[in-house]
Formats: structure tokens, C-alpha cells, sequence
């Protein structure tokens, strides 16, 4: 019975020594210990070592300046780094959140607002674009009426935009260059070099400078027409740059199955 | 007899402890933490000047090293201000401080095994300067010596244990928490302290045990 009870309490007895253990259990331990010279020999052995504990690790016996020092650091660094509660609002992933959907709403806004808006002047790399609409250049000059005459009448009027804008801006070097198979433009290989351009743009800028000038009687209808020449064609450059569009408006030698056609229906009309 | 003899172990037990801290009310410390909520630093320094020393005196004894336990004082208080929003008005303050306390040095424990191999010597010779008053009375040098050498062993049985175990222990029997306010400052249940702390004190006594017979048998 009292070996029992020797191994029940014995893992009780660190705890019987401290005080806690329940009150029966204390009561039972106690008088388990006044007749069991074992486990007061042990309970005699946890209180030595506890208090060896309690000796080996006394309150520590630091100055005022030690705890000044802490509270100095402390308050420091919560300075430094506003870890004060004002910042708490700015410590909220919902206002990060919040802040970046506005930011994004107001962006869509602002690229829906000026995507729909067409420029009625382009400023493309600080260089303004050279545009008319066609009332302009037919008050300029009546000869900007004849690359229309080819056009039929019953033509809705086109709505203003680039393809009635007569534009002419030399192509930035790094846009990439054309050449030109009738109205079909195809890319040119990169070696090819901006003076070929040029070259290939010099008629354009000739016919330009013509039509911008009032005296300019050899490019009116009447005067290509004079010339021979029963079309105007319309050559449109579209580079790199979606707002630099290059029209060239000339004159083109009849072909020769538009002359065969042209003489059946002169033939046609006889018959 | 039996009496008699649970009232001496009892007594001795209850008079190694250190005496508490007369420290503030629960009131005193809800009125203000609510100010140091509201980022009035002066009520945030104040709950410093009332509980620095207990989180000191905590974090020296579980570290047993001076800087290490400056330095995990300014953490546990950094803490602190940074996680004042998320005190509950109700709880007890200083359960959360000394949680937050143990959580800082077991922190510091482990980063202090990762980098050395747990100098002993260097925390010997930091407790050296707090000696006993026993040491101190000592008249004879051989049994001073000897006296702190057996010191010297235990806080190194001390630094050995769990940490869940030595922070059971260092409240229990060294800041001389109550099981239950053990409990809620670890945030367990009391069955679990009392566990905790016998597995601990017969791990100090198993350990004291050994060296004693060592020493012994090298006499």
C-alpha cells in the first residue's frame, strides 16, 4: 500500500513542494510524507534544488541608468519609424487597396475620355502636323477640287479625319520605310536607308509645296486633264506613327487596258 | 509531524521567492493603455515605468545574459506599442505584456543557438555580478567557490530546459506567478503549467543530481 502510493505521489512531490497541488492531494502527500522516509528524502532534495534555483537566479540588480537607456531606445525608435497610432491608418491594406482601385478607375476614365476625343491637331515628337481639310484647300487653291473630280458624285461627303487631310511630316528615323508598287506599300528591308525615302517623298513634297501655293495652275484638273493625264491617284504612306499618315495626291499615266476600256466604250458608244 | 513538515517545506518555498512588484491595478493600466492608443506617449512610458522591471527581470532569467536582455526588453516593448490596437479592453494587460515578453526571448534564444553553440561560459560570467547573498555570506573561499560553482551549473540546467519548460519554470518559481496567472500568461491551461514545471524542477534536481555525483567521484 505504501509502495503504491510511494510511486502515485512520487511525481506529485515537485509539485507538493511549490504548493500546487489541489487541497486533497496536498493533504494526502502530506500525511504520505510523514511516514515515508523515501519521499521525504525526495521532497527534501526538490526543495534543495529549488532553492538553489531561486539563489542561482536572484532579481537582477541593474541601475536606473540601464532602464532609462531601454526606455529611450523604445521611445526613440517609435519616433523614428511613427509607429505612433496616427499612422495606424496608413498601416490598413484596405486603404492601399482602396487608393490603387481609384487610381485605376480614374486612369480607365482619363483613357476612355481622350481616346474618344480626335485631335484636330496632331503634335507628334514637338513637330506640328501640316493639315487642311479640303474646304480650306479648295479656298486656297481651286486645284485641290481636281484630285475629287475622279471621285463620283453621289459620294457621301467623307466625315473630316485623316484620309481627307492632306498631311505631309518627313517620317522620323526610327519609323520604318516604304516603297511603293502602285497603292500596294510594302516594308522595306531595314538596310535601306531614310534617303531613299526622301528620294522616293520628293515628288510629294513638290506637289505640296504646289498646292499649298495659290499659282499653282499645273496641278488643277483641268491642267492634269490638259496634260493628259485622266486620273489622279491617291497614294496613302501609313507609318510607323498612327497619327503621321502620308497622302500623296498625283497624276497617273492611263493604263493601258483603262485606255482599251475607255476606247470599247468609245466603240460602244458609236455602235 | 506531517504538518509540520509540509508547513517548512512550504515556507521555505513561499520565502525563496522574490518578493512581486507593487505594481498598478488593472484600472490604472486599461486608462493607460487607452491613452497610448491614442499615441500619447507619455501614458506608453509610464506603462514602461511600471513594468520594465518585471520584463526585465524575466527576460535576464531566461536569457541570462545582460545585453540579450535589453535588447529583448526594447523588442517586447516595440511590440507592444506596434500590437496596441489588438489588446482587448477586459483582458489583463500584464498577462499580454509577459506573454509577449516569453514569446520575445524564446525568439531570442533560438537565434542565439542558430548563431553560436549557446556560450554558457559568457552567461556564467554575466550572472556572476548578481551573486547570492548565500555566495556573498560565505566565509570560507573553498565553500564560496564551490557554492558558486553549483550556481553556475544550475542556471546552465536552467538554459538547457525546453523553452516551453523554462518559461514555465522561471514564472512559477522565480517571479513567483501563481499557476493559473502562469497559465494565462502562456496561454494555457493550468494542468499543462503544472506539468510543465515538475517535468522541469525534476529535470534541474536529475541534473544537479548528476554533477553532484560527479563531482563526487572525482573527489
Amino acid at each position: 500500500m505504501r509502495i503504491q502510493n510511494c510511486q502515485r505521489l512520487s511525481p506529485l512531490i515537485s509539485l507538493y513542494v511549490a504548493g500546487d497541488l489541489p487541497d486533497a492531494s496536498q493533504r494526502e502527500a502530506t500525511a504520505h510524507l510523514a511516514i515515508c522516509e523515501a519521499c521525504r528524502q525526495l521532497a527534501e532534495e526538490f526543495s534543495a534544488s529549488t532553492s538553489l534555483l531561486v539563489q542561482a537566479c536572484p532579481p537582477p540588480e541593474f541601475d536606473a541608468e540601464f532602464y532609462a537607456g531601454i526606455r529611450n531606445a523604445v521611445l526613440g525608435e517609435i519616433s523614428s519609424n511613427r509607429r505612433l497610432p496616427k499612422a495606424w491608418f496608413f498601416q490598413r491594406p484596405w486603404v492601399y487597396a482602396t487608393s490603387f482601385a481609384a487610381v485605376a478607375i480614374a486612369a480607365l476614365l482619363l483613357v476612355q475620355y481622350f481616346g474618344s476625343k480626335r485631335p484636330t491637331t496632331n503634335n507628334v515628337a514637338g513637330k506640328k502636323l501640316v493639315q487642311s481639310t479640303p474646304e480650306a484647300i479648295a479656298a486656297a487653291s481651286p486645284a485641290i477640287s481636281a484630285p475629287q473630280a475622279p471621285r463620283k458624285s453621289e459620294d457621301p461627303p467623307a466625315a473630316p479625319g485623316v484620309h481627307d487631310n492632306l498631311s505631309y511630316v518627313l517620317p522620323r528615323k526610327s519609323s520604318k520605310e516604304f516603297k511603293t508598287r502602285g497603292n500596294r506599300f510594302e516594308p522595306l528591308a531595314t538596310a535601306q536607308s531614310d534617303l531613299n525615302l526622301s528620294a522616293q517623298l520628293a515628288p510629294a513634297k513638290e506637289f505640296l509645296t504646289a498646292v499649298q501655293s495659290p499659282p499653282a495652275e499645273t496641278l488643277t484638273a483641268a491642267s492634269l486633264a490638259s496634260a493628259g493625264t485622266a486620273q489622279v491617284s491617291r497614294i496613302e504612306i501609313q507609318t510607323s506613327d498612327p497619327n503621321i499618315r502620308i497622302i500623296w495626291l498625283t497624276a497617273s499615266e492611263p493604263s493601258p487596258s483603262e485606255n482599251t476600256n475607255q476606247d470599247q466604250d468609245k466603240h460602244g458608244d458609236r455602235k | 509531524m506531517a504538518a509540520e513538515l509540509a508547513h517548512i517545506f512550504l515556507t521555505d518555498a513561499q520565502e525563496l521567492l522574490p518578493p512581486v512588484c507593487a505594481e498598478e491595478n488593472t484600472d490604472f493600466f486599461a486608462a493607460l493603455v487607452s491613452r497610448a492608443r491614442a499615441g500619447d506617449e507619455i501614458a506608453f512610458e509610464r506603462i514602461m515605468l511600471a513594468t520594465e522591471q518585471r520584463v526585465v527581470s524575466i527576460a535576464w532569467r531566461m536569457l541570462g545574459d545582460r545585453d540579450d536582455a535589453r535588447e529583448a526588453t526594447q523588442e517586447v516593448y516595440l511590440r507592444v506599442f506596434k500590437y496596441l490596437k489588438r489588446f482587448r479592453a477586459g483582458e489583463d494587460f500584464r498577462a499580454w505584456l509577459y506573454r509577449i515578453t516569453v514569446n520575445v526571448c524564446n525568439d531570442f534564444a533560438r537565434k542565439r543557438k542558430a548563431n553560436t553553440a549557446a556560450s554558457f561560459e559568457e552567461s556564467e560570467f554575466d550572472w556572476e555580478g548578481q551573486g547570492s547573498d548565500a555566495a556573498r555570506r560565505a566565509a570560507d573561499p573553498e565553500g564560496r567557490a564551490l557554492h558558486e560553482q553549483q550556481l553556475a551549473l544550475v542556471r546552465r540546467a536552467l538554459q538547457a530546459l525546453p523553452a516551453k519548460e523554462r518559461a514555465a519554470l522561471v514564472l512559477r518559481d522565480l517571479e513567483g506567478f501563481s499557476t493559473e496567472e502562469v497559465a494565462s500568461t502562456l496561454g494555457s491551461r493550468p494542468v499543462t503549467v503544472r506539468s510543465q514545471v515538475s517535468s522541469a524542477r525534476a529535470k534541474i534536481k536529475t541534473y544537479c543530481d548528476k554533477l553532484a555525483r560527479k563531482r563526487g567521484t572525482s573527489r
